[in-house]
């Protein structure tokens, strides 16, 4: 199993334990819960990390056998082949400078501001929060074009 | 060499020192850059509080403000302190140099990054900005505890607060994903997980704890501003709320915010440590290990905050908290060991590396002292406390923190900060620390308590009082070296070669500063220093360029 869904199996495993004996010592709701929210929330990004991990990158080849060999690879810290390598890739678009965050980052402070002080705050960071929203979605909808438009020169550049 | 042939820098226009260009910048060391600055903006103006504070506080009787005013100073200096220079002065070095040690051209989501910094930003003018209004700032401590910040203050200060700390929550938030989607996604072929420098290995686990830590605290806001608001009673005794629940929520986040803080810096001194002894780092994967360990633990602690409310289990946050010192320890050893008959290069960086080691054990031993539930029934709420986290947080924080400055500053800019200013700056802080600190650890003992503006000439703590403000002043007067190290070296042409200090990770393989698209080419990554392999292999060849003087030593 890759180091990057460990990272989270083994703060999910600390959380399950220290939640119960926790609440062994303790009953106490409040503490308990929110350890155990500790170890859901890592299961959870455990669980998707796992399932959105590519084909190839796990070493299929070399799944340990036995119970205690899987255990350890739960936990240990041993890197087998096959997972040397990053969910991702290093390819892609870096993109271009952007007022979309600007934009956005003005109008939620805005209409964060209109909770105290009024409506009329609220109702003008509409404004920068459309034109910021709106730039953002543009700029992915080019830098997504782009990407194919690269992919399909690869092919074409692959068969000939 | 791996040439990284499907990046585009000519997608991105060409970087501007323009206003605009700062405004729509989504490059990553920019976005550090920026975080860095405002963080020190942020660093200078609560340390300004904090000499405020001492100055009142030098000897009985209320000389230079009211109460009211010295609260509002107390709590904007620890919320500023703590969430926008600590934590976002981490997020800056992680920014600028994430990217560069894993070999990437950019973070996973620019744009992402760059909304998170404007969320900091406005945050941080928002919580400053209840100085300007009527009634002032908010004035119950960074802890903001309830039924105090809940039915008893009125004003708009407290208002703004809550706001302002509850962007910084989602910026912190936004920070922690984009880290942990780089360092999965971005990284180099070859650059294993057990290839990454310590820096980058902490900087993941920070945000890991981030994405479980904020979301409390922001919920916890979220349930503050209802009650205050929105007629809500869930912290309100008195309408079958409960006080204690804001303690939980808010020390759920705040006592791993004390490891967030604290854990990037740990990885700045093994960068510099080991570059420094010119040595690997002794036992990299017992010191990730041990990172892991603080972090696990860290967010089982968070009641020890809570030993006097009567309504934890004492025991086992003390055990807890126990555990922790074990981590902590492995670590120091570890840097200890790296030294050991190292080639020492005692720089600004280094000696503060060195400095911490002590400064930083001194609060830590306190802390291992307040862990014992006796013992902080005496503690709790009095100087020693407040000594003891500034121990900690100074001597981790603040010292790495300048370290990172000094070690990384000619990476980022081309230019060397001054060593002479720097060593100045070293000893006034060196000194400083404990002339501000010890005094303060007695006038706990003594019973001093914590956020008073005023004291009894009776009580005979005005000497280590004075003694404790002249510390102050040493340390505000020591970072004016500091400030004129960075004013004259951005003065200076950049002539600041790649690899100035002989350095281990990928930052020192290409220029100084880096190019837009960060690399050029990549040395092969074989271990966990690619650099010094590289460089090795180059001098094995006869081929390569002749160290810098400055990697030769002294």
């Amino acid at each position: 199993m890759p180091e990057e869904t460990r990272v989270f199996i083994r703060s999910c495993l600390f959380a399950v334990v220290v939640a119960t004996v926790y609440w062994l010592l303790s009953q106490d709701a409040i503490g308990t819960v929110l350890l155990a929210g500790f170890g859901v929330a890592s299961f959870s990004l455990f669980f998707m990390l796992r399932r959105g991990q590519p084909q190839g990158a796990t070493g299929v080849a070399t799944q340990p056998a036995g119970i205690g060999a899987r255990i350890f690879d739960l936990i240990g810290t041993s890197e087998r082949p096959g997972e040397d390598r990053p969910f991702g890739d290093e390819g892609g678009r870096i993109p271009v400078g952007s007022i979309a965050p600007f934009l956005i980052g003005v109008a939620v402070a805005m209409a964060a501001l209109g909770l105290i002080f009024g409506l009329w705050s609220v109702a003008a960071a509409v404004i920068p929060l459309l034109l910021g929203v709106r730039e953002w979605l543009r700029e992915v909808g080019a830098e997504i074009r782009a990407l194919s438009e690269d992919e399909e020169r690869a092919a074409r550049a692959h068969r000939a | 060499m791996t040439a990284l042939t499907d990046v585009r820098p000519a997608e991105r226009p060409r970087a501007g020192a323009d206003l605009l260009g700062w405004l729509t910048t989504t490059d990553h060391k920019k976005i550090g850059l920026m975080y860095l600055g405002s963080a020190i903006v942020f660093f200078l103006l609560a340390g300004l509080m904090a000499e405020f504070m001492r100055a009142e506080l030098a000897a009985p009787g209320l000389q230079f403000m009211t109460t009211s005013d010295y609260n509002q100073l107390f709590t904007i200096h620890g919320t500023l302190m703590l969430l926008f220079f600590a934590t976002p002065v981490a997020i800056g070095f992680g920014n600028y140099f994430i990217p560069l040690q894993i070999g990437a051209a950019d973070m996973a989501f620019p744009r992402l990054n760059a909304l998170s910094y404007w969320f900091f930003l406005f945050g941080g003018i928002i919580v400053v900005s209840g100085f300007g209004v009527a009634g002032g700032a908010a004035q119950n401590g960074w802890t903001s505890y309830v039924p105090l910040s809940d039915g008893y203050t009125q004003g708009t200060g407290m208002d703004l607060w809550i706001l302002g700390v509850g962007m910084v929550g989602f910026s912190g938030i936004f920070g922690a994903v984009n880290f942990i989607a780089t360092i999965f996604t971005k990284r180099a072929p070859g650059m294993t997980m057990f290839r990454m420098p310590i820096f980058t290995w902490n900087m993941l686990v920070t945000s890991a704890m981030i994405l479980f830590a904020f979301p409390p605290l922001t919920a916890a806001l979220a349930m503050l501003f209802i009650d205050r608001h929105l007629g809500g009673s869930i912290f309100q005794p008195a309408q079958g709320g409960d006080a204690v629940i804001w303690q939980d929520l808010f020390w759920f986040f705040g006592h791993p915010e004390v490891y967030i803080i604290i854990l990037p810096f740990f990885g700045i001194m093994s960068e510099v440590v080991a570059v420094f002894s010119r040595r690997p780092i002794f036992g990299y994967r017992q010191i990730v290990t041990a990172t892991f360990s603080i972090a696990f633990l860290s967010m089982a602690v968070w009641a020890h905050h809570m030993f006097t409310t009567g309504v934890v289990n004492d025991a086992f946050f003390s055990v807890m908290s126990y555990l922790i010192a074990v981590p902590t320890g492995v670590k120091i050893f570890n840097w200890i060991a790296t030294m050991w008959r190292g080639q020492i290069r005692l720089t600004t960086a280094m000696l503060f590396c060195i400095g911490m080691l002590y400064t930083f054990t001194i609060g830590g031993i306190s802390g291992v002292m307040a862990a014992s539930p006796p013992l902080d029934f005496q503690f709790n709420d009095s100087y020693f406390i407040v000594a003891h986290f500034h121990n900690v947080l100074i001597g981790g924080t603040v010292f790495l923190t300048f370290a990172g400055f000094y070690y990384w500053f000619p990476k980022m800019t081309g230019r060397f900060l001054d060593e002479r200013l720097g060593r100045l700056h070293f000893l006034a802080w060196v000194v400083g620390t404990p002339l501000t600190l010890l005094p303060m650890y007695q006038l706990g003992l003594d019973g001093m308590p914590r956020r008073i503006a005023d004291y009894a000439p009776a009580t005979g703590w005005s000497d280590l009082n004075t003694l404790a403000t002249v510390g102050a002043i040493v340390l505000g007067l020591g970072t004016i070296p500091f400030l004129v190290a960075i004013f004259a070296a951005l003065r200076q042409p950049a002539t600041a070669p790649d690899d100035p200090w002989g350095g281990f990770a990928l930052e020192w393989a290409t220029t100084s500063p880096p190019p837009e698209h960060n690399f050029d080419s990549i040395p092969p990554i074989r271990s966990d220093r690619p650099v010094f392999d590289a460089r090795m292999a180059a001098q094995a060849t006869g081929g390569g360029a002749a160290p810098s003087p400055l990697t030769q030593g002294g």
